[in-house]
């Protein structure tokens, strides 16, 4: 028994040594660099045709390529899987000239017919990224290196949602349906076989997605480009933060303003900024009640303290000055920035006829710090107008639930917007189309609706001149902003804590979150 | 004669198999009652699955395909009764996340919990019991009156927080121990078998893995220990100083029985049954209550998965979470109730 004992302390002992030995960084300049990015949740799946939130773009972007794809911080179009492309005539036809050599990581080809399945399953499946083909009429493969995208309407910024649209290795569909999965949809939810730089090599549950560079991949990885990539999990953000400062991970993802200035003072972490195609606002609903009328509106507009807002964020956000971020033009960057003027806002509450005040309701996302100080925020600032506001904070799936009805959703509520594509228009038409308000499933959530206005913001994409388009774009900006249908709070920063050494950019258009590791160099 | 004896046998047997046909049947109910609440509760929060498994732009089409395809566009009860004829064959559906069938999910997050559990519940359990016994001894001592704080601080400190600062001082600051996450089975080339890092490191009989594995555990372990640990202390603690009051105490004392044995082999004994009860039911909530040091320490286990299908409103997990630790709930008070009549020969005759 004593010598079992002994033997059971000395496996210990030695186990435990080995591992002291034997722990320790990658990323020697001369070594392998894995890249080791944290969020706080896992992707559900890893079907490219179902994923859509940043917990999966993050997977999807570093091992499926589209036809074309978003160059680095920017919202510039470049080729990727098609080397070229021509438009019709008539602006409803696309063809895309693949890239040759390219393979998928399961050793087939890409060729035309197999890009076509590809982009047919995307419709098929009809989630998440299909969304962004509901304008398609057809899709043929014109030559065994070209696929052809016909259009129902011209929409002259489709090539800007391709990069949305993730390309799988046809030969795994063929390899893995069955009768029952046609789509073979289970096997691309554990499985994987894109173009991209990256494989996927295992996934541990709730722990770790790991990739690793594919080996027969079209490009050449320059020095300091990661040769693999793991993706952990670390639910409760001061643990990922604290991973960040021992140095055990390189990038985080959902990361808000707030948290980027604690990661500003810690040491051997970097702030990395992008660009941002993000605004946070506060919806008015406008179906009911005071709200329907515009000065009232306007008067909260006015009422609202927008440098606290901006103060909250410690500097990772500045006021917002509309409806678009200011990313989209130097017009739009150029509108005046809201300030608080509470006179004004009495006066026209006066004139509207609601001098003594009225009571509102405003619904928040609970555990999310600044949904709720800005509900503490407006509630203080409408409180010097006589309007009292409630306050309701819940989960997220209780929030969609009551703006998913008119009777149930609230007077005043916050939002993120993001844009997913360089289509300025899209952005505005996901929040003031009558299309998309919340009963529908969208995200106008002030229940605005106006014929007049949808034509004009659906007109946006069938303006062929891209000048021509943003003044277009920047008029429909305006008349959204005088119709005070929002609070427009601020315009956060896309500032993610990062581990010194690396250079990069966060991909705005992929919900904020999002990296491509092959375009990140590591110089530590 | 051998007859008679057979029958006598087989009578004594009866009220046995009634009364464990008895348990089964109340252990039925329970888990039923537990299925029931949680499926009407969780269509009465007004939230909608379908939209959030469709994703943020999906279209109305695209919702009501989702919702169709999940089976939540039929009638409620006609959604209760095919959930609970799925149950009775051991099916409790595909998580509206993964797509998953959840018993498959269960059965690869349950194993890295118990692993937490198990470390956790038999260390708080010795050592409560250990140190509260010494506390009753000798309940005027520094080490009473440290235990006393400690308990204190154990039961008023979530275990969250605890969990935070652990991190904070063993693992940022002194590096015994790694941050977060348990064994990384690529990375050390171990099979995954059991879900367990700790048993499938020694399978693959890797010796860093299995060390990194125990390392991995003890901060998550310890942070479940102060939080529980202060409960069963001051539970041995109370019942023993009630036991060593009592005459057969003092009569063991006037007949010259060591302090020793009187205080294990007699007082002990009989002070353990609550003692007992409270650790049962304290495992119970254990597989629940792992949830928050699962989350502060990314451990993949179910409570890792239950929080996740609570923040995406996945229903069928958070059904099999509730019948799984509902089970495990009665099936560990069973047990506990088993264990009466050996501590205690009184118990024995009723």
């Amino acid at each position: 028994m004593r010598g079992k004992l002994f033997k059971l302390i000395a496996l210990l002992s030695a186990s435990v040594f080995i591992v002291s030995c034997s722990s320790g960084g990658n990323n020697a300049s001369d070594t392998p660099i894995t890249a080791v990015y944290s969020n706080i949740a896992e992707t559900a799946t890893l079907d490219p045709a179902i994923i859509f939130s940043s917990d999966g773009f993050v997977f999807a972007r570093n091992v499926y390529e589209g036809l074309v794809e978003y160059k680095p911080g920017t919202v510039e179009i470049q080729p990727l899987l098609a080397e070229s492309w021509e438009t019709s005539d008539d602006g409803l036809t696309f063809t895309f000239n693949l890239r040759s050599g390219v393979k998928f990581h399961d050793g087939s080809d890409l060729t035309g017919e197999g890009a076509v399945a590809a982009l047919k399953r995307i419709q098929d499946v009809n989630q998440g990224p299909a969304s962004f083909m509901a304008n398609v009429a057809s899709i043929t493969a014109p030559s065994e290196n070209q696929v052809a995208i016909t259009l129902k309407n011209v929409d002259y910024t489709f090539l800007g949602k391709l990069p949305k649209l993730p390309i799988v290795s046809a030969a795994a569909i063929e390899a893995n349906k069955t009768d029952a999965d046609p789509l073979a949809k289970d096997w691309f939810a554990s499985n994987a076989a894109g173009t991209g730089p990256y494989k996927l090599d295992t996934w541990q549950r709730n722990q770790a997605i790991n990739l690793v560079a594919f080996e027969d991949y079209w490009r050449e990885f320059e020095a300091g480009t990661p040769t693999a990539v793991t993706l952990r999990v670390d639910p409760e953000i001061a643990t990922a933060m604290q991973l960040l400062e021992s140095g055990e991970i390189d990038f985080m993802g959902a990361v808000g303003p707030d948290d980027s200035a604690r990661a500003q003072t810690m040491e051997g972490v970097q702030v990395l900024e992008s660009p941002s195609y993000y605004g946070q606002v506060m919806p008015m609903n406008v179906t009911r009640g005071p709200l329907k009328d515009v000065r009232v509106r306007k008067a909260i507009a006015l009422a609202f303290d927008y440098q606290a807002m901006v103060d909250f964020y410690q500097g990772f956000a500045e006021p917002s000055n509309g409806p678009l971020p200011t990313g989209f033009s130097e017009n739009i960057a150029s509108r005046p920035r809201y300030e608080r003027n509470v006179e004004e806002a009495k006066k026209l509450l006066a004139e509207a006829g609601y001098a003594k005040g009225f009571e509102l309701e405003y619904i928040g996302l609970k555990g999310l710090s600044y949904f709720e100080f800005a509900g503490t925020l407006i509630e203080q600032n409408l409180k010097e107008l006589g309007i009292k506001v409630k306050q309701t904070l819940i989960p997220w799936p209780e929030m969609a639930a009551s703006y998913s009805k008119r009777d149930t959703a609230g007077d005043i509520t916050f939002l993120n917007m993001s844009a997913f594509t360089n289509d300025a228009g899209a952005y505005l038409g996901q929040s003031y189309l009558s299309t998309n308000t919340g009963d529908k499933g969208g995200y106008n959530w002030s229940f605005y609706e106006d014929a007049k206005l949808d034509a004009k913001i659906n007109g946006l994409s069938q303006i062929a001149d891209e000048a021509e388009r943003m003044t277009a774009t920047e008029a429909v900006n305006a008349e959204i902003a005088d119709l005070f249908l929002s609070i427009y709070v601020t315009q956060p920063k896309l500032a993610q804590p990062v581990k010194a050494g690396w250079t990069g950019f966060y991909d705005s258009l992929d919900a904020n979150y999002s990296i491509r590791f092959f375009y990140t160099r590591y110089n530590g | 004669m051998t007859r008679t004896k057979t029958l006598t046998s087989r009578n004594s047997k009866l009220p046995r198999l009634r009364k464990f046909i008895n348990r089964l049947w109340w252990l039925l109910v329970v888990v039923w009652t537990a299925v029931t609440l949680t499926f009407v509760l969780s269509r009465l929060i007004p939230a909608d699955p379908a939209r959030l498994a469709a994703g943020l732009q999906a279209g109305p089409e695209q919702v009501e395909e989702v919702r169709r395809q999940l089976g939540l566009d039929l009638p409620l009860n006609e959604q209760y009764f095919r959930y609970l004829f799925g149950v009775v064959k051991f099916d409790l559906g595909n998580s509206i996340q993964t797509r998953q069938p959840v018993v498959d999910d269960i059965f690869k997050y349950l194993p890295a919990t118990l692993e937490l559990v198990f470390a956790a519940f038999f260390t708080y359990a010795i050592l409560g019991i250990v140190f509260g016994v010494l506390w009753a001894r000798f309940p005027k001592s520094l080490g009473a009156k440290v235990l006393s704080v400690v308990t204190v601080l154990g039961v008023a400190l979530p275990v969250f927080w605890i969990g935070l600062i652990l991190q904070v001082i063993f693992a940022a600051n002194l590096k015994w121990f790694p941050l977060a996450g348990n064994l990384p089975y690529a990375k050390y080339q171990v099979e995954f078998v059991t879900g367990m890092g700790t048993i499938d490191s020694l399978l693959s009989g890797n010796l860093p893995a299995f060390g990194f594995a125990l390392k991995a555990m003890v901060l998550p372990v310890t942070a479940l220990v102060i939080s529980q640990f202060a409960v069963s202390t001051r539970l041995a603690r109370s019942t023993m100083t009630d036991e060593l009051k009592r005459q057969y105490v003092t009569a063991a004392r006037a007949r010259g029985s060591s302090e020793f044995k009187i205080t294990i082999f007699d007082a002990l004994r009989n002070a353990l049954n609550p003692v007992i009860t409270m650790l049962g039911l304290q495992f119970g909530w254990l597989l629940g209550g792992t949830i928050l040091v699962e989350v502060v320490f990314s451990w993949p286990g179910l409570g890792l998965y239950a929080f996740n299908a609570f923040r995406t409103f996945d229903y069928n997990p958070i059904l099999a979470i509730t019948i799984v630790i509902t089970i495990t709930f009665v099936i560990v008070n069973e047990l506990v109730s088993l264990l009466y009549p050996k501590l205690d020969p009184r118990l024995r005759s009723q």
